[in-house]
Formats: C-alpha cells, sequence, structure tokens
C-alpha cells in the first residue's frame, strides 16, 4: 500500500484497528513466559482465530504479532538469528488471516534497550536492528507498519528511520504516555508529534498505559498541531485482579462510550490495547460509524523540540531566544575541549543558557582542524541530555548536518542554510530528510547582501529552493542579515526593515543575529535588549544572542507579555513570581566550595568532573565520610525531588544516579580504609525480580540502581524468575524487603504467588514492595503487599519507610 | 503695515535696513553721556540728515532713534515720564525725514535684569514695552524692532507687548558675543526658537560682533528659522584712535559681505556701530542681483529654555522628559510643596538632568497648595539653575497659561485632549505662547478602545489646534499607554497610534511608560520592552523616571542606532546594571 491510499482510507472513514492480542492469544492456550512469535508460528490458528474475530468484529487493519520481533528481544528466547524468517512468517500468516477484508500492519515495538544518548544501545544499531525486523514484515506482505508502545523518542526515531531506508510503506507510530502525560523516559505528547511527524510518520498517536479518557486528553491537546491524522488504541481501563486473573476494570459498553471523547477530539486510527477484544471493537465500530474523520490542515504551528519540550514560533507565539554560547570561535577554553573530544564546557554552556532562560540552544562546533561531524554528533546528544531545550544546529558543511540531524532526539533548527550553490542543496536535503525546520540565510557565493532589496530577493531564492524540498515557508525562518560592511546603526536599521517586510510584507518568520546588529563591545547588553524590543515590536520570531544575558532574556519576556504573544502572561508570571524564591538563580559555581562543587556536579548529572571534583575536596581538607553523608545523599534526594515535582525526568535522575554512583566509587576504598574497625553495617538488604514470564526489566534495573545511589544493598535476581527461586534467594540473603516487579497483565499475578507461598514457608517479616506498569497500590494491598513504588523514587523512599532505614 | 505684507517684503528681495545711529550721532557732534532721545530731539536736522543719507544710500527700513526710550532708560536722565512725548514726537519727525520709506520703531534693553533672570518684575517689563510700543505706534511706525537684546526673558516682555498692541510686524535681534551666546547665556538657535514661536515675524542679531562671525550664526539659524533671518553687524571691531572709539572696516569691506549673508540665509542686513550711510550703500552694491532664500521650514519640532534647544522628532536624539517634579504618590515632595519649599523640586531637577533627561515636567497639582504660586515659582527656579526646556504639566488652563506668559523658552504643554475645556481655553493659551502641545487622544466621552477611534480623535485636534494656527510639528500625539495586565490589547493599541502618529501624521509622539506594567511584578522589564517597541515605532519622547538604568539605556542605543550618539558608554559610570 502507498502513502497515499492510506491517506485515502484515512480520509474516507475512522480506521478501526484490532485490539490486545496478547490476553486474546492466552485464551487460546498460550502459557505465560513464553515467546509470543514462536508460540504462533507453532499455533497458527490461534492467530488466525484472533485475527480473524477482529475482522469480523469491524477492525479495517489488524497488527502482526510481532510485538516482541525484534533481534534483541528475540535474543531472550535465543531467537535472535531468526528475525527474517519468523517476521516474514508471521506477516505472511497475518495476510492469510485477513485476506482481502483488512489492511495487515507490521508491527514493531520496543527492543527494551535504551538508544544513545539515553542509553548504551548505539543509535545505528537500533536502527539497523529495527531495518532488519521492517525488512522481513515487509517481505511478508505488509500494507503498513507500525512502530507502537514506544516509550523513547530516540529508540522511535531509529524505528522511524529504519522503515523510511527499508521500505516504501505508510508508517503508523504510537507512543505511550502515563497517566501524567509523558512517557516513562519524560517525552510529552506534543515533543512526540512534532519530533515524529516532521521526519515522517504518516500517522502519529498513543497507545496502552492508559484508557480511553486520558487519551483523549492526549488526542485533544495534539489535534491542533498534527499534519498527521491520529491515532490511539487505548486500554480496558485500569487493570484490576479479579479471581486471581488480571482483568481491565472497563466493560465494552464504558469502553466505547468513552471512546466517544477520543472520536470527538479528532483521533482517525481507533483500536484497543490490552484488556480489548473483538466485542469492544464491534462497539468502536459502531461508535465510530457516527463520526466522519477530521482531516489535519497541511501545516500547523511551526516548532521545534527536544525530547521533553516543544518551542513553537509563529506570530502569536513567544519570540523565541536562541542563545549561541556555543561556539568555540573566540573562546580557547572550548576550542581546545573540542579537541579533545571533551564536552564539559559545553553541557555548562548548555545548562547555563537555559538557566538564564534562553528557548533554543545553538550548537557551532567548528574548529580549524577538528573533526566536526564527530563534535557536532556528540554536542547535540550532550546537549540533549543536559538541557531540556531543542537545539539549532548551526553548522556550514551539510555533511555535518546530516549527521547531527540524523541523531538528535528531537526536531532541530537547522540555522543556516545559505543561498550558496554549493551548500545549498545537500542543506535542503538533509533537512527535508530528518524534517528539521531551516534559518534561510541569504548570503550568496558573493557575500552578505548590501541592501534590504538585495536580502529580501536572495530570501526568496532560497525559499522557492527550500519549497521544492518539500519543505514549507512555515518551517523556515528568514534571516533578516546585512552586510558587515555598513555600519553598525545603518545595519541595525536595515534589520528591523527586513524584520517588518517578513512579518507584514511577506508574511515569513524572521530571526537575526541580535549581535550582528549591535556594536560596542563593553556595553552591549542593554543597546541588544533595546534592539531586540524594537524588533519584536515589528515582528521579529526569533533572536539569535550570542551573549545571553538575564536582561535581555527579561526584556524578551516583557515584550512576549506586551505583543500578546504571552497568553495570560503565565510565562511572564512564572519567570518574575518566583525568581526571588528560587535559590538556582544563584550562576553555577559562583561562590561554591570544592564539597559544595561535589553536590552540585551530582544535581547537574556532571558525570565527566565529579572524580576531580571529589580529589579537589578531598585535597581541601574534606572527609570521605562527610562528603557522603553532606554532599552526595543531599544531591541525590535533591534530585528525587526535582523528579517528583517533574522539574527532572527520568534520563536526568539516570545521569544523576550514575554520577553519585562515580563519586561513590571514588571514596569507597577511603570509607572502608577509614571505617574498617567501626565496621559499618550495610544498609538493608533488598531483593529484587521480575517476576516469573515477564522479561521487562527496565523498571526494575532503575529501582535497582537507585536502592543501590541510596545505600541499600540490592541484590538482583534478573527476570523471568520463579516464585520458587525468590522465596530461596531471599532466606539465602536473609532479606529485609522483597520488590516485585511486573509489566503484563499476565504476568501481575505471579506476584500474588509469591507472597502466598512466602507466607506459607513462614517468610512472616520480610516485607514486599511491587511496582510495574500494570500494577497500583489497590492491587498491592488486594495481594498482601506491603507498598507500591510508582516510580524509582518511590521506591528508595518506600524502602526506606518499609525498613525502618532513615534517608 | 501688516505682518503679511512685511513677510512678502522679506520673502524675495534683501531687505536693507539702515545703519549706526548712536555712532553717526556722535560722528556728526552728539557729545558723550547725554541723553541721545533728548539730544536727537534737541538736533531734528541732524537726525533728519543722517535718516535721508541712509534712505538714499539703499535703505528700504529705518529705525526710529529711541534705543534708550523706555522709561526705565530715560528715567536715568529724569526723563521717565516724556517716554510717551519723547517717542511719539521722534516717530513723527523720522516719518516726516523719510516719507515713505518703512519705519520701525526701535524698543532695546531697559538695563534692568528681568525675572526670573533678574529683580525687574515681567509684567512691569512688559508695561514699560508696551508704553513705549504704544507711544511709537502713535507717532506713525510701520512696524517694530527689539534690538541688541541679551536677556531672552526681556525680549521676550517686549514682543509680548508689542503683540499685545496690535498685529505689527516685529523683529527681533539679538546680541551675542564671540562666543555665539549672549552675556545671560542665551544662544542664537535658542533664540531663534523661542522668538519665532511666540511670534516675532523676523528674529535675528546686531552688534557685538562684526560680519564674519554673525554670516556663522546666520548659518547655524537657518535650518530652523520659519522666518526670516535679519543681521546688523559692526563695522569690524572697535579700536580706540586718539580716544576715540572708532571701528576697523571701510564701506567696501562691509559691503562684500553681503552676498555671503544672503548665501548664509539672512533675508534682511543692516549695519550696527561704526557703519555709514557709505557702508549701506556698499551693501546695495554689493547685493543687487541676489535674491534671498525664503524659509526652509515651515514649522520646527523643538523645545527650548534660555540656555538649550531640545529637538524632536526621528533624525534627532529620543528625548526623556523627567517625571519626577510631580507630587502625586511622593510624600517627600508633598511636604515640602505644603511648606512652600521647592528644595526637593530642585534636588529633582538636578539629579534628573544629570541622569539624562532633556526635558522637565513640572505638576504642582496638589491638594492644599495655591497651584499657580507654586507653579510660578517653580518654573523661576528650574529656569535659573536648570538649561533644561521644560513641560508645563497642568490640567489647570488659567495656571498653563500663566506660567506659559513666565517660561523663559519655548514650553511643552502637559496637555490638550478632546475634552472641551481643553481645547477652549488651554489650546488658545498654547498657541499665544507657541508652545508646543501634548495632545491627548481622549474626550469627554472617554479614551477609544481602539486605534482607529483614537487616531480619529488626534486627527480632530490638529484641525482644531489648525484653527489657531498650530502645525503638526507644533503638536505631540500621546501614544495613552493603559496597563496590560488588565487589557491584554492595551500596549498594541498604543504602538498603532504611535507609528501611525509617526508615519501618517508626521507628528512627534510621546508615552508615559509606567502605567502598562501597572499589576505587574518586575514591572521595570515590561517599561523598558515597551519603550524599546515604541521607539522602534517611531516613539520622540518618553514621560519617564531617568533614574531608572534600564531606561536610560535604552534611549541611549536608540539614539545609538538612529545614528545620533555613539557613546554607548556609562553615563558618568551610573549606567551600571
Amino acid at each position: 500500500m502507498t502513502r497515499k491510499e492510506l491517506q485515502s482510507i484515512v480520509s474516507n472513514k475512522i480506521v478501526i484497528l484490532d485490539g490486545a492480542t496478547g490476553t486474546e492469544l492466552a485464551k487460546h492456550g498460550m502459557p505465560a513466559g513464553a515467546c509470543p512469535e514462536q508460540w504462533v508460528l507453532e499455533n497458527p490458528s490461534a492467530i488466525t482465530a484472533v485475527q480473524r474475530a477482529y475482522v469480523e468484529a469491524g477492525s479495517d487493519a489488524v497488527y502482526t504479532p510481532t510485538f516482541g520481533g525484534n533481534r534483541f528481544k528475540l535474543d531472550e528466547f535465543g531467537l535472535g538469528g531468526r528475525v527474517g524468517e519468523i517476521n516474514r512468517s508471521l506477516a505472511a500468516l497475518s495476510r492469510r488471516a485477513a485476506g482481502d477484508s483488512a489492511l495487515v500492519i507490521g508491527d514493531v515495538a520496543p527492543t527494551g534497550r535504551f538508544v544513545e544518548p539515553f542509553g548504551d544501545l548505539g543509535f545505528e544499531d537500533a536502527v539497523a536492528a529495527f531495518s532488519e525486523q521492517i525488512d522481513a514484515l515487509a517481505r511478508g506482505g505488509v500494507d503498513a507498519i507500525v512502530i507502537e508502545t514506544m516509550i523513547d523518542l530516540q529508540e522511535t526515531r531509529a524505528a522511524v528511520i529504519a522503515a523510511k531506508e527499508t521500505c516504501d510503506l505508510p508508517l503508523m507510530v504510537s507512543m505511550t504516555f502515563g497517566t501524567e502525560g509523558r512517557t516513562l523516559n519524560g517525552t510529552d505528547p506534543l515533543s512526540a508529534l512534532i519530533t515524529l511527524q516532521s521526519l515522517g510518520a504518516d500517522i502519529v498517536g498513543c497507545n496502552c498505559s492508559t484508557g480511553p479518557e486520558t487519551m483523549a486528553q492526549v488526542i485533544g491537546q495534539l489535534k491542533p498541531h498534527a499534519t498527521v491524522p491520529l491515532l490511539a488504541k487505548p486500554n480496558a481501563g485500569m487493570p484490576v485482579l479479579r479471581d486471581g486473573v488480571t482483568v481491565f476494570d472497563m466493560s465494552a459498553d464504558d469502553f466505547c462510550a468513552y471512546a466517544r471523547l477520543l472520536l470527538e477530539a479528532g483521533v482517525n486510527v481507533l483500536g484497543g490495547c490490552c484488556g480489548t477484544s473483538p466485542v469492544y471493537i464491534a462497539g468502536l465500530k459502531r461508535a465510530a460509524s457516527q463520526f466522519t474523520p477530521v482531516m489535519p490542515p497541511a501545516h500547523a504551528g511551526a516548532a521545534v523540540c527536544s525530547y521533553q519540550k516543544s518551542v513553537h514560533i509563529g506570530r502569536d507565539r513567544p519570540l523565541a531566544v536562541i542563545g549561541a554560547e556555543i561556539n568555540p570561535s573566540g573562546k580557547p577554553a572550548l576550542k581546545k575541549e573540542l579537541l579533545n573530544g571533551s564536552f564539559s564546557l559545553l553541557r555548562d554552556a548548555a545548562r547555563e543558557q537555559e538557566r538564564l532562560g534562553a528557548d533554543i540552544i545553538d550548537i557551532n562546533v567548528h574548529v580549524p582542524g577538528g573533526d566536526e561531524t564527530g563534535s557536532m554528533r556528540n554536542a547535540v546528544m550532550v546537549a540533549a541530555k543536559s538541557a531540556a531545550l531543542p537545539v539549532a544546529i548551526d553548522t556550514m558543511d551539510p555533511a555535518v548536518a546530516e549527521q547531527a540531524l540524523r541523531v538528535y532526539p528531537g526536531r532541530a533548527l537547522l540555522t543556516s542554510v545559505p543561498a550558496k550553490v554549493a551548500v545549498l542543496e545537500p542543506m535542503l536535503r538533509t533537512a527535508a530528510r530528518y524534517g528539521a525546520m531551516i534559518v534561510c540565510t541569504p548570503v550568496t557565493g558573493l557575500g552578505v547582501p548590501v541592501s534590504v532589496q538585495e536580502t529580501e530577493s536572495t530570501a526568496e531564492k532560497v525559499l522557492a529552493r527550500a519549497a521544492g524540498f518539500g519543505i514549507a515557508e512555515h518551517h523556515c525562518l528568514v534571516d533578516c542579515l546585512v552586510a558587515p560592511a555598513a555600519e553598525g546603526a545603518d545595519r541595525g536599521r536595515m534589520s528591523l526593515d527586513l524584520v517588518e517586510w517578513c512579518s507584514r510584507t511577506r508574511g515569513v518568520h524572521s530571526i537575526f543575529g541580535v549581535s550582528n546588529c549591535t556594536y560596542g563591545p563593553d556595553e552591549r547588553r542593554w543597546p541588544d535588549s533595546t534592539f531586540l524590543s524594537m524588533a519584536a515590536g515589528k515582528g521579529l520570531n526569533a533572536a539569535l544572542l550570542d551573549s545571553i544575558s538575564e536582561q535581555t532574556v527579561n526584556i524578551a519576556y516583557a515584550c512576549n507579555a506586551l505583543l500578546g504573544r504571552d497568553r495570560k502572561f503565565s510565562r511572564y508570571l512564572k519567570r518574575f513570581v518566583h525568581a526571588d524564591s528560587n535559590g538556582e538563580k544563584q550562576p553555577p559555581g559562583a561562590g561554591r566550595t570544592p564539597a559544595q562543587a561535589v553536590f552540585d556536579a551530582v544535581v547537574n548529572g556532571d558525570e565527566e568532573r565529579i572524580s576531580r571534583l571529589i580529589d579537589r575536596a578531598l585535597k581541601n581538607g574534606e572527609q570521605a565520610r562527610d562528603l557522603v553523608d553532606n554532599q552526595l545523599i543531599p544531591a541525590i534526594t535533591l534530585v528525587g525531588d526535582k523528579f517528583d515535582k517533574k522539574e527532572y525526568f527520568l534520563p536526568q535522575l539516570i545521569t544523576c544516579a550514575d554520577t553519585m554512583r562515580a563519586g561513590f566509587d571514588v571514596l569507597q576504598p577511603i570509607l572502608d580504609e577509614s571505617e574498617k574497625l567501626s565496621d559499618t553495617p550495610k544498609g538493608p538488604r533488598v531483593l529484587l525480580a521480575t517476576v516469573q514470564g515477564d522479561i521487562h526489566d527496565i523498571g526494575k534495573n532503575i529501582v535497582a540502581l537507585m536502592l543501590k545511589n541510596y545505600s541499600f544493598d540490592v541484590v538482583d535476581l534478573g527476570k523471568d524468575v520463579s516464585a520458587e527461586d525468590i522465596i530461596r534467594a531471599a532466606r539465602r540473603h536473609n532479606a529485609a524487603i522483597i520488590g516485585l516487579s511486573a509489566l503484563m497483565t499476565t504476568t501481575m499475578v505471579e506476584m500474588k504467588r509469591i507472597i502466598e507461598l512466602a507466607r506459607a514457608r513462614g517468610l512472616a517479616d520480610v516485607k514486599f514492595m511491587i511496582g510495574g506498569a500494570v500494577v497500583d497500590q489497590h492491587y498491592a494491598d488486594e495481594i498482601g503487599a506491603h507498598g507500591y513504588a510508582g516510580d524509582a523514587m518511590e521506591a528508595v523512599r518506600l524502602a526506606g519507610r518499609l525498613s525502618g532505614k532513615k534517608s | 503695515m501688516t505682518r503679511d505684507t512685511f513677510k512678502n517684503l522679506c520673502s524675495k528681495n534683501l531687505l536693507i535696513l539702515d545703519g549706526a545711529t548712536g555712532t553717526e550721532f556722535i560722528r556728526r557732534g552728539m557729545p558723550g553721556s547725554v541723553c541721545t532721545e533728548q539730544w536727537a530731539l534737541d538736533n531734528k536736522d541732524t537726525v533728519a540728515a543722517m535718516q535721508r543719507e541712509y534712505k538714499h544710500a539703499g535703505s528700504a527700513l529705518v529705525y526710529t532713534p529711541t534705543f534708550g526710550g523706555n522709561r526705565y532708560k530715560l528715567s536715568e536722565f529724569g526723563l521717565g515720564d516724556q517716554t510717551r512725548e519723547i517717542n511719539t514726537e521722534l516717530a513723527r519727525r523720522s516719518r516726516e525725514s523719510i516719507g515713505d520709506t518703512l519705519l520701525f520703531g526701535d524698543l532695546a534693553p531697559t538695563g534692568k535684569f528681568v525675572d526670573p533672570f533678574g529683580d525687574l518684575a515681567f509684567e512691569d517689563a512688559v508695561a514699560c514695552y508696551k508704553e513705549q510700543a504704544a507711544a511709537l505706534a502713535g507717532g506713525g511706525v510701520d512696524g517694530f524692532v527689539i534690538e541688541t537684546m541679551m536677556d531672552i526673558q526681556e525680549a521676550r516682555a517686549a514682543l509680548i507687548a508689542v503683540r499685545e498692541l496690535d498685529n505689527y510686524p516685529v523683529m527681533v535681534s539679538m546680541t551675542f558675543d564671540n562666543t555665539a551666546h549672549t552675556l545671560n547665556g542665551t544662544d542664537p538657535v535658542s533664540a531663534l526658537i523661542t522668538l519665532q514661536a511666540l511670534g516675532a515675524d523676523a528674529v535675528g542679531c546686531n552688534c557685538s560682533t562684526g560680519p564674519s562671525g554673525m554670516i556663522d550664526i546666520i548659518t547655524t539659524l537657518k535650518p530652523h528659522a520659519r522666518v526670516p533671518l535679519c543681521a546688523k553687524p559692526n563695522a569690524g571691531h572697535p579700536r580706540l584712535v586718539d580716544g576715540v572709539t572708532t571701528f576697523d572696516m571701510g564701506p567696501d569691506e562691509f559691503g562684500s559681505y553681503g552676498p555671503a549673508f544672503i548665501k548664509a540665509g539672512a533675508a534682511i542686513i543692516g549695519g550696527c556701530c561704526g557703519t555709514t550711510p557709505a557702508h549701506i550703500a556698499a551693501v546695495r552694491n554689493a547685493t543687487q542681483r541676489h535674491t534671498v532664500a525664503p524659509p526652509q521650514v515651515l514649522s520646527v519640532g523643538a523645545l527650548s529654555s534660555a540656555r538649550q534647544t531640545v529637538f524632536l522628532g526621528q533624525r534627532h536624539p529620543f528625548a526623556v522628559v523627567g517625571e519626577r517634579i510631580n507630587p502625586t504618590g511622593k510624600k517627600a515632595l508633598q511636604a515640602e510643596l505644603r511648606k512652600n519649599s521647592l528644595l526637593k523640586v530642585k534636588q529633582y531637577a538636578q539629579e534628573q538632568a544629570r541622569r539624562g533627561a532633556a526635558v522637565l515636567d513640572v505638576n504642582m497639582g496638589l491638594s492644599g497648595i495655591d497651584e499657580m504660586n507654586m507653579m510660578l515659582n517653580s518654573i523661576r527656579l528650574l529656569s535659573r539653575m536648570s538649561p533644561l526646556p521644560l513641560c508645563i504639566d497642568t490640567s489647570n488652563p488659567a495656571v498653563a497659561e500663566a506660567a506659559l506668559r513666565l517660561c523663559p523658552g519655548r514650553a511643552l504643554v502637559n496637555s490638550i485632549s478632546g475634552e472641551r475645556e481643553r481645547i477652549e481655553k488651554t489650546l488658545p493659551a498654547a498657541a499665544r505662547y507657541g508652545a508646543m502641545i501634548i495632545a491627548l487622544p481622549l474626550t469627554d466621552q472617554g479614551i477609544p478602545p481602539t486605534a482607529a477611534g483614537r487616531i480619529a480623535v488626534v486627527e480632530s485636534l490638529v484641525d482644531e489646534a489648525a484653527l489657531y494656527g498650530c502645525t503638526v510639528d507644533d503638536l505631540v500625539v500621546d501614544g495613552l499607554v493603559m496597563t496590560i495586565s488588565s487589557n491584554p490589547e492595551a500596549a498594541a493599541v498604543t504602538l498603532d497610534c504611535i507609528e501611525w502618529s509617526t508615519n501618517t501624521l508626521g507628528s512627534n509622539s510621546i508615552v508615559g511608560l509606567s502605567n502598562v506594567s501597572f499589576g505587574m511584578p518586575e514591572r521595570k522589564w515590561i517599561n523598558t520592552a515597551f519603550l524599546g517597541m515604541a521607539m522602534g515605532r517611531g516613539l520622540s519622547m518618553a514621560i519617564a523616571n531617568p533614574s531608572s538604568d534600564s531606561i536610560m539605556a535604552a534611549v541611549q542605543a536608540c539614539n545609538a542606532l538612529r545614528g545620533k550618539d555613539t557613546g554607548m558608554h556609562k553615563r558618568n559610570g551610573e549606567l551600571a546594571e
């Protein structure tokens, strides 16, 4: 099927997908803990029956049973070498089951690994694994590809890129957002949408994790920003345990009643996830028949985003302040670092600019004689981990732009697309391929234009060529640049005229480097801000500040408030009302002792520097024990608080915990030495396991890491651990707490069995804590567990409470 | 003769005046230390002969020999009581001797300094000149010349006196030394701005210097003059030869400057000390084939004090009107004013000047004080101590009128609006004294919410003002900014009005800054950003507190962008952030 064909189907009706596969297969006898892909191949009639039932219930499309069909997942069952064969066969099987009555969509889902920069799986390795699976699905005859239940935007991007580079099939992408509206990894729906639709997904949406009511809010939030149809595949409410079996609490009738909310919110493609069955799908079909599809406009608002934050560009949107401190020109220390392949200063600069209030971080790593491609690739990933802000990729070299855009986990701005013959086309091609927004730089081979008219006509040329590559004007910003030959004041005036031309005459977004237009090195900040406000008043959309100051940013915020570009003044109030109460307003490093610098390093996740800072603190006479008690532990506690308050997200939590760990590793030998006689008892012993039949252990691993960092004595039994093994280990290790994890509704019942077994075997004192996407406090109470933790920080606190340990 | 006739007379051909009277009288036998006017009365034929010689040499306009003919001067010779008779008789005889050649009554200094620069009450000065002018009018003069003035306030008093007498043409001529200031510190441009606004039909200079220095002054004045410029230089430099003061420039050399004067922009030329009928003839001969340049501007957006002019508009530095001399909300200032003390006024004036204010707003609206008296006293104090022009800020038309009458410069009136009382009382008073006027786009019905509504009010105000002879250059449109916290559109409406005033109407514009941020936290960012935006849309002035670093820095930046002030430096290190 071509994209156009899918588009035409979606534009004609609400497309109904299938419901749950796993639970339906279990009804047909698939045992817990089996490799579903393998089981289905061995029991083809089961999947055929499930898929036919869905088609009969009204599904316009069914997914292939290949959720765990990538190399990494199949490897867990020793089947990694059979990716091609398994996927091809399952696709063909589905094709036969669906016949001509329904589309077959090749299902691609997480590898279970975090992809760089958030994890250790190399980006190209992820792309290769997805390519392998998608290629097999395509050969098996699927009509389209769906990438679903994704929590890591970077892994999702790898899959999208793989799909684009492997086949021409239409592509649906669906991420899974928790009840708080973000993926486990911290990505919000809007950033996901902006990234994925610009990268070329044909349909974007969400599945699993929540029921239709919550999901309707997500769809409603996305609809105004979507240029692609939206998809929703909610669970049948929330999981509960009934008679020892996990069920979802929403009946088919309720589910379909709530599905109306999704339809009203503008969903185009609708199905069911965990807990749904053909009867749910039949209900959806009936509900959907009363709705006509709301198709997206060709252009929605322009925006760039990181994996966790989007920045919109437009007339009614706040002026985007782009911090351009990250530029080695004239900065010898940064230059040296980049040549050494180190990124500490870059990370600091990203953080500092975020602290000062920038909206976007410009990255230029061009050093003569340096490896700009490698530096830029690393730099955008470091920036993504260091600051929540989207980046602008600032390079003159199309090859550098290509590499950076490929690995940047979000939608970037490409800040220099000049009208130079040799560069224009490759830059535009790259920008189009990865969906970047671009800055049309009116510089030709002859240099910078010397008049307003010349800039205008050059900008027109770049815009026209961009359109030729499918980059709509809407995604372009015109750089209001004039020749450096003109005197400062003239350049300023001409730039202002150009801004006016962009906003009033031409109707395109405008940007300029404020510092290009003002002059006088010493007292420049005030003129910068005055010039900025003049330009904002004429409609400027984005400003590049190579020396960002709090004042200039304050002025930008004030301009937005004055121009109706800050609805209800929410940004202005947020910036200023709490300005004084927030201790973080101190610039980093200022007035900090060596010991406090250790604290800061943990809070900022500065892995590279923590050892050095600890050495310095020790040389300064600090005691190792004091550094642990007064710096490392309070720092990681603060990190936990930030995580709770949604100031930090999981990637930051992990980075900070790693930093803490690295610091602790330096101090450990000294502590052991000095405390040999005192024989400090270790913290309470916690046994962790993912229950039998369940191989989802990302969450459990994070909990293990955090507990260790909070000096619990952690014994990690791994995943798919039998009840017997857990009880035996608890006895052997004399565990105070057993932490159990399960991700699937089919495996969560195992928790109850383990607790009952422990009671039966006389492990009366041991406390149980449980966690996992499908369980909750209610379930914990029901099965007699002592507590439930929703995330790693909660787990730390819970373990503390259960063990009586002070943290 | 009417003012229009005079204007036409000077618009194409050079108007040649007479030469020296005093030095000629001495040359023709007048002893030192006598009363010149008395001597002239006693030597009727000599005077008549001299006047006729001038006429024949080419003078198209002759002055009456009444330089010292005011009551104060004549009193020095015990002749104060004969002021009327002496002036009328000298005018009558002059008329007889020159026939239908133009005759202007000569008014000159009283020898006293006028309030606020001296102890002669302003109204006494006006009365003195009115007495002399009325007497000269009775003798048949065609117009008046107020000459050799060094106190701008005395010149204003004389001009107001003549204006209040009848619709005579009047030339005002100040005397500038070789530093191009009057003895009292007034520069030529400030004198021009003040006097042409107040209704002088020609402005210029006489005495003190020879032709070459005076050409420079005329050159400086020409771009800002909407009236003909006159020059009456001495015959070079005075020199004592054998105990007698003589001037070193002969007629030919003197005459040779004629074309240069015309080129510099003078339309009226004569001679002062040391010149003779021969000098005038030489001027005539040298300028016979020359036509004069008419005024290059019809109106000027500028304010002046006795010592300084502030030009307004896109081509000039942005002007901050210091807002602090206003008791509203200022407890300390209120307390001082209630004690009749202007200590705080003085302090605020100094501080604001030091911080870079270009104009000082003066508001004495406070319950329980005599606004009229305090306003006049403030103007006296500020005119003496500060070179900054003033902005008269009052809602009382009578106070506005009295203040404008006293203020020794071209002031800004804050303000008129579409409210009837302002149009019927404040506007005519402002027009009478040539003030610039802040025009508020509001009416008795209130403030129009849209830019279009406000523009309509301003357009009606422009029409009303035109009835009193005010041009668009005399108006400063107030952007009338409302607070964004209650109306998010408020800033946009004001910005649109400012842009319209600048680009479409072509007037200057002003805003009071602090309203915009009312109710918001960290107001200075809103104020500063708004100022920047408004500057970008063409704003030329703001009523603001110049002690705000952010605002003054924005002003400096704006000026730099307008190419007016490349000094991005901190002013005395005080623009620290």
